[in-house]
């Protein structure tokens, strides 16, 4: 359908309005020059250079870009063997409980994956030792398992069209598993991978609930901190500082969806010679 | 069934026993016994889901068989695992890997043979030289064309040497011109490497022009082996001839007259005869198949042919025109259509057929063939 209704146009308008309108008035806000946050005095990033000032908030975004990082690695490891793993098993009574379990952590209330992982942590120290306290540690395990969830959905979904006859050629040409998965299908699936990192990366670094549950001291986050200061009242340091967060995680997402879409299968050229 | 291959008393190559196998209920292929003697190009046809595909995957060893046994050159590989049989297959889809480029994808299979580097390079360039594709060795398989995706796959299911080169429908994704083209390069190929070729196709045309023997699958079973001539000739059924080119049926009821059988027709108003001998039981119903291209045709039929042997009055019900032949239909007097091909040789005027035209058909005993099922 090429001719666009004006009907549908009004209402992609009206949701994406709803959607953005919010975080556009942020993002002008965080080039107001005045100390009050909603008194419009012109325009500058003065608050941009506050914010690079601001040790404490570069500790935090250090921490929470570590963080991410680290959760997201994890994520994809353990990830993409359960997608794989969920791809390649046939039809099985289990299944469909299979893998209703792995996504269950991505509909699951933050409460409880942070009250949950708390408990876990404590009761893990008083057996074993470790991990020793809160800290980042437990901060980079509890996130990696929300990580997980998410790259095994998308790596899935990349295998499920995945023409099988690809690995079935490998084991004729004479490869055996693990050998076929770590040189035919893993360098197949890497864009879709990668996609799944961006995308656990910017879900980490979003994070503030289970955060705020499993951190400890010396390991806040940058949305515990903001949500900290912003208790005391806005400052025009948090719009710019949001602003920036919205900007790492667009282009977070936007990396992900392109990616995502050029790891499907390639398109066929035409027949002709 | 006749299998004259086998009965020069050479040991088979590649023996097939009884094989079948089931998915949970379904029989996807059932109790097959097929022997293929080396340096043939065999050719499996049947519809979809007659189970030659499944019977082409337990060969390269990708499904395991319910029961029976397969063997190579006598040794039994029914257990063996795909990456350890002498046999290499080409998908339908050319499965090649989509992140190497040509040359890498036809290395695939050196590689875990362990080829010293040196050899490796040259064969792949052999292969290359093989399926003319030597000029594309650094590309990536979304930089070709259909054809030459299919030449790469084919390469690559070669590099190994294997005893058998399965092809699983290599040319159902090419348009029709580029199809026969290859399918003359595959003969070729096949003749200069002599590897023995097992090709499972839906395509009869496919079958009869590039098989040294063709078999038909049905229903999960091995209906007939033959050459392709013998199989267009004598059909074991009438599946097979209506799948083997096109055929006429005329249903026929077996009777006795004093001493002698005869077989009355409802479909040509008369009686039926072929040359062939085969025992018969009165009241047995048969039928009896005609090619289109040996029907014929005489317009201004004198009167009514009543009881006649072999003949039928009819009108022309469809009549096209396709150049050097024509395809003619004629709707006989009991409603029964009848296909008839026409060259340019035919000694009536083809040009002066008119729709509506009353005519006469009949056939030559020895052109028709009597099929009991």
């Amino acid at each position: 359908m090429s001719k666009r209704h004006p009907f549908v146009l009004a209402m992609a308008g009206f949701g994406y309005a709803i959607l953005y309108i919010p975080i556009l008035i942020m993002i002008i806000y965080s080039f107001n020059s005045s100390k009050l946050v909603t008194v419009w005095a012109g325009w500058s990033t003065k608050w941009y250079g506050e914010l690079l000032s601001n040790g404490q908030l570069a500790q935090a975004a250090w921490i929470s870009l570590t963080v991410a990082f680290w959760a997201a690695t994890i994520g994809i490891i353990f990830g993409t063997m359960i997608g794989y793993a969920l791809a390649r098993f046939r039809r099985f009574k289990g299944k469909l409980l299979l893998n209703g379990m792995s996504t269950a952590p991505i509909v699951m209330p933050e409460v409880v994956t942070g009250l949950s992982l708390l408990l876990l942590f404590i009761s893990m120290e008083s057996l074993i030792g470790w991990p020793a306290g809160r800290g980042l540690t437990t901060v980079i395990i509890a996130h990696a398992t929300f990580c997980m969830a998410f790259v095994a959905v998308v790596v899935q979904g990349r295998l499920s069209d995945f023409d099988v006859s690809i690995e079935e050629a490998a084991m004729d040409l004479g490869a055996r598993q693990p050998y076929i998965f770590f040189t035919i299908t893993l360098p197949i699936i890497m864009p879709a991978i990668i996609a799944g990192w961006l995308l656990a990366f910017t879900l980490s670094f979003d994070d503030l609930v289970i955060a705020s549950f499993v951190s400890g001291p010396g390991s806040s986050t940058l949305p515990i901190v903001i949500f900290s200061k912003v208790r005391l009242g806005v400052t025009p340091e948090i719009n710019a500082l949001a602003t920036i967060i919205v900007a790492v995680v667009a282009v977070g997402v936007i990396a992900a969806n392109w990616l995502a879409l050029r790891s499907e299968a390639p398109k066929q050229t035409d027949e002709s010679e | 069934m006749a299998d004259r291959a086998t009965d020069k008393g050479q040991k088979p190559f590649l023996r097939i026993h009884n094989i079948s196998k089931h998915f949970a209920e379904v029989r996807a292929v059932d109790e097959v016994s097929l022997d293929i003697q080396q340096g043939e190009f065999f050719c499996l046809l049947g519809g979809s889901g007659s189970g030659k595909s499944t019977l082409l995957r337990m060969i390269a060893g990708l499904e395991t068989a319910t029961s029976g046994h397969i063997e190579i050159e006598g040794q039994d590989v029914t257990n063996v695992p795909p990456w350890s049989r002498p046999v290499n297959m080409m998908f339908q889809s050319y499965a090649l890997f989509p992140h190497m480029n040509v040359e890498k994808n036809i290395a695939y299979g050196l590689k875990q043979d362990n080829w010293p580097k040196e050899e490796m390079d040259a064969r792949v360039q052999e292969l290359l030289d093989l399926v003319q594709l030597g000029e594309y060795g650094k590309r990536k398989p979304n930089q070709l064309s259909g054809g030459q995706r299919q030449r790469v796959a084919l390469a690559r299911a070669l590099a190994r040497k294997p005893k058998v080169l399965l092809l699983d429908e290599p040319l159902s994704a090419l348009d029709k011109k580029l199809r026969e083209e290859t399918q003359r390069q595959l003969v070729a190929i096949q003749k200069e490497i002599g590897t023995t070729f097992i090709m499972v196709t839906h395509d009869q045309e496919e079958a009869m022009s590039i098989a040294t023997r063709i078999g038909v699958m049905d229903r999960a079973k091995l209906i007939q082996v033959e050459a392709p001539r013998e199989m267009y000739e004598r059909p074991a059924n009438k599946m097979i001839a209506g799948f083997i080119g096109q055929v006429n049926l005329f249903e026929g009821k077996v009777s006795r007259k004093g001493n002698t059988q005869i077989i009355t027709s409802v479909d040509t108003g008369g009686t039926l005869e072929v040359s062939e001998k085969i025992a018969l039981a009165d009241g047995q119903v048969i039928w009896v198949a005609v090619r289109p291209e040996r029907i014929l045709l005489k317009t201004k039929p004198k009167g009514r042919a009543a009881k006649a042997i072999n003949k039928a009055n009819g009108k022309l019900t469809d009549i096209m025109y396709l150049g050097g032949i024509t395809h003619i239909q004629v709707t006989l007097d009991s409603e029964h259509p009848v296909r008839i091909t026409i060259s340019e040789h035919w000694d009536g005027d083809e040009a002066k057929l008119k729709l509506g035209d009353a005519v006469e058909i009949s056939f030559e005993k020895r052109a028709a063939r009597l099929l009991v099922s």
